[in-house]
């Protein structure tokens, strides 16, 4: 059933942006097998130096991360329209939801533990592509 | 002004030798050096600039020239009366405008042949004199100029150490080395002897945080003038620190060394704090200087703003309701059960495909892989909540305290992590006196703090070695001291593995403060530790010593009866 989404031809690219690796390979082999094309960034910096280079469609970013934290990251990807839209994951969303209106910054966001199904709809929407029924789980 | 030019004119200024470059004035000093009259050429020339020129001295200027070697050559060149070619100036002229300049000028003479001035051309560059299209022009007068030639030398090295604290910020690497590297690049151009960043302890209390000699940090700095103007958010050279009023209350360490500074304002999260930078010779720093230092001061800025990001979860020590503690918690746990519903689920889709393919053997190792890394996150989540309940377990202060043999437990500890110690080429010695007193502790307790301590020392030795690319290889010591006398037995654990970083000694104790990656350090081990060394009427402290951490029990020793304890 994963597969019918990928005949369709790659869709994105996605940028991941984690400081956990495990999440970070995770959500992207996710992302993978649902057709996309994924880049990975491990912290903020890095994540603007490939979002420059490639212009994701979508950038899914934690916001605790060492260096340039998420939401700094968001604001500076959305100010030099690195990308379309930000995703931001975050333990405690209520608090960054304070935050990023204050920043001015209109991500969206998810709340960890991650419901891939969520955020798949949502990626799926972001890119304007109509997932396929039979895929469906 | 028609009537000036003539003037001008008339004394043949405009002979075709002093004309390298289109002028865009001319210019007029008497014996005294004060520059009697300036005269745009042309609409290029800003009126005001002119203004700002006119009546100054000459070798007053020299003193608003931005770049030391030029201020010299000029200085040299007016004292010996001899001819201006193409001077090369930068100078402040307030606003933090920067006037650049070329200066072309003869002598002049009276009817005597006395000297009576100088007269000649000028020309003005825009703000950035690096412009490409001037950049062509100016080479070549800075290759005739050895003054200028230093000044660029000096500007490419500045941006040649501003690109790479740049690059160092954006390092993943602890703040004690980032700040390292930064004082390493500038040192180069600024040519101190040590720096520091002196931040508030408390209201009468400063301390040296950071510093480019280890023996500097911990140092307290007097609250005086100095840190006050630089909390205010002063830079200043401070040419002779002994005429300073703090001086005979800084640390005979400074005073022996140092006589003159540099400092720069800094601030940390919210606070302000102080970067000063040492040398031994008084007057040895430059006013010129002191932009370079904001630089710096900025780049450390910098380097404790990411740190401090790094480490937001760190003031949880102080969690004032269990609605922090909630937050905390959901933080760290959402993070293991993220990575295992996703794993969960990346491991059903590949067995889905595998089985579409009619192939499942091929996608077996992956989904082997999924459920390892499924059980170690659900593990690392086990270990958070084991810590919190530990940290947060109302009963148990009053639970075993009872007479405990030292050599029991280390035995204890031994043999659970003897295999994993070996395994990594890490001997742990142990010595104890022939006879050592019984222990008023929780022996369950106190194994875990030893526990805690001797993980942590196996991580120190293993990423020490790691980060020199060594095979690990180091030793982990436990000395038990009994003076047969005091109240107390002390029990030491040091390792080899390089120490705590200074800056975050104060830090280490705090609940959920960890260094390690993301991951795999929990920053509870050590929080842990210090609940259950309290909570038995013990402490422990940590130091470091020339090869790595050294952490220090104090255990009560047990008596019959703890009433008639003295
Ligand atoms: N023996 C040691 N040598 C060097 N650093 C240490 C040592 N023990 C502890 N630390 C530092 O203290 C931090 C906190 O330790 P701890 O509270 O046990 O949490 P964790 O081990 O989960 O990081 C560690 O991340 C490490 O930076
Ligand atoms: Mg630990």
């Amino acid at each position: 059933m994963a597969g019918e989404r990928s005949k369709a031809g790659r869709r994105g690219p996605v940028l991941v942006v984690d400081d956990d690796v495990a999440l970070r390979s995770e959500l992207a082999e996710f992302l993978e097998r649902m057709g996309y094309t994924v880049l990975v960034a491990s912290d903020g910096n890095e994540a603007l130096e490939k979002a420059q280079a490639a212009h994701p469609s979508v950038v899914v970013m934690d916001v605790g991360m060492p260096q340039l934290d998420g939401l700094r990251a968001a604001e500076i990807l959305t100010l030099l329209r690195h990308t379309e839209q930000v995703v931001l994951m975050s333990g405690v969303p209520e608090q960054i939801a304070a935050a990023a209106e204050r920043q001015g910054i209109a991500a969206l966001l998810l709340t960890k533990p991650i419901d891939l199904e969520a955020l798949l709809r949502i990626v799926d929407s972001l890119t304007l592509t109509r997932r396929p029924a039979a895929a469906g789980t | 002004m028609p009537a000036e030019l003539t003037e001008v004119e008339s004394r043949e200024v405009m002979a075709p030798e002093l004309l390298p470059l289109a002028a865009d004035f001319v210019w007029r000093c008497g014996a005294d050096l004060r520059i009697e009259e300036l005269s745009p050429l042309d609409l290029g020339c800003d009126e005001a600039v002119a203004g700002v020129m006119r009546g100054i001295r000459l070798d007053r200027l020299a003193q608003r020239v931005l770049y030391p070697a030029q201020a010299a050559a000029l200085t040299r060149l007016v004292g010996q009366r001899a001819p201006l070619r193409n001077l090369a100036l930068s100078c402040g002229i307030g606003d933090e405008r920067v006037l650049n300049l070329t200066l072309n000028a003869d002598v002049s003479h009276d009817g005597e042949g006395r000297f009576s001035g100088y007269y000649g051309v000028g020309k003005l560059w825009p703000t950035d004199p690096f412009d490409e299209r001037q950049r062509a022009e100016m080479v070549e007068l800075l290759d005739r100029s050895e003054a200028s030639r230093s000044r660029e030398q000096r500007l490419r090295e500045e941006a040649d150490v501003l690109l790479e604290s740049l690059r160092t910020l954006i390092q993943p690497a602890p703040l004690a080395e980032k700040c390292a590297s930064l004082f390493g690049l500038f040192g180069r151009l600024l040519r101190f002897e040590e720096a520091l960043v002196v931040r508030r302890r408390s209201r009468t209390e400063c301390l040296a945080v950071v510093a480019t000699d280890p023996a500097l940090v911990g140092m307290n700095w007097p609250v005086g003038t100095v840190v006050q103007r630089a909390f205010a958010g002063h830079a200043d050279v401070i040419a002779d620190l002994s005429q300073t009023a703090e001086w005979r209350e800084l640390p005979e360490a400074v005073r022996s060394r140092f006589r003159t500074a540099l400092v720069a304002p800094l601030t940390i999260g919210n606070e302000a704090a102080m970067l000063i930078a040492l040398h031994g010779a008084p007057g040895h720093f430059e006013a010129s200087q002191v932009a370079l230092m904001q630089r710096l001061s900025l780049a450390a800025t910098q380097a404790f703003q990411a740190d401090e990001q790094k480490n937001v979860l760190m003031n949880t020590a102080k969690l004032a309701t269990l609605g922090e503690l909630m937050t905390v918690i959901a933080h760290e746990i959402s993070q293991p059960l993220s990575v295992i519903s996703m794993a969960v689920k990346n491991a059903k889709l590949a067995i889905e495909a595998a089985q579409s393919r009619g192939r499942s053997s091929e996608d077996m190792p992956i989904v082997m892989n999924k459920l390892d890394r499924i059980h170690d996150q659900a593990l690392r989540a086990g270990e958070i909540v084991t810590a919190i309940r530990t940290l947060a377990h109302p009963d148990r202060r009053t639970i075993g305290l009872k007479p405990v043999a030292v050599g029991e437990i280390i035995d204890n500890i031994r043999n659970l992590t003897e295999g994993s110690l070996r395994n990594r080429g890490i001997a742990l010695i142990c010595e104890q006196p022939p006879y050592c007193r019984p222990l008023r502790a929780n022996p369950v307790s106190l194994q875990q703090v030893f526990l805690n301590l001797v993980v942590n020392a196996r991580d120190a030795i293993t990423e020490s070695c790691r980060e020199r690319s060594q095979a690990i290889k180091g030793t982990i010591h436990i000395t038990v001291l009994d003076d047969g006398r005091s109240d107390i037995i002390y029990v030491e654990i040091a390792d080899t593995g390089g120490g705590i970083p200074p800056d975050v000694m104060a830090r280490i104790f705090d609940s959920f403060f960890t260094l390690k990656e993301v991951g795999h350090g929990s920053g509870l081990g050590l929080a842990i530790c210090r609940t259950l060394m309290t909570d038995m009427g013990g402490e422990i402290t940590a130091r470091n010593n020339n090869m790595g951490a050294v952490f220090r029990l104090e255990i009560p020793v047990y008596r019959d009866d703890p009433n008639t304890d003295r």
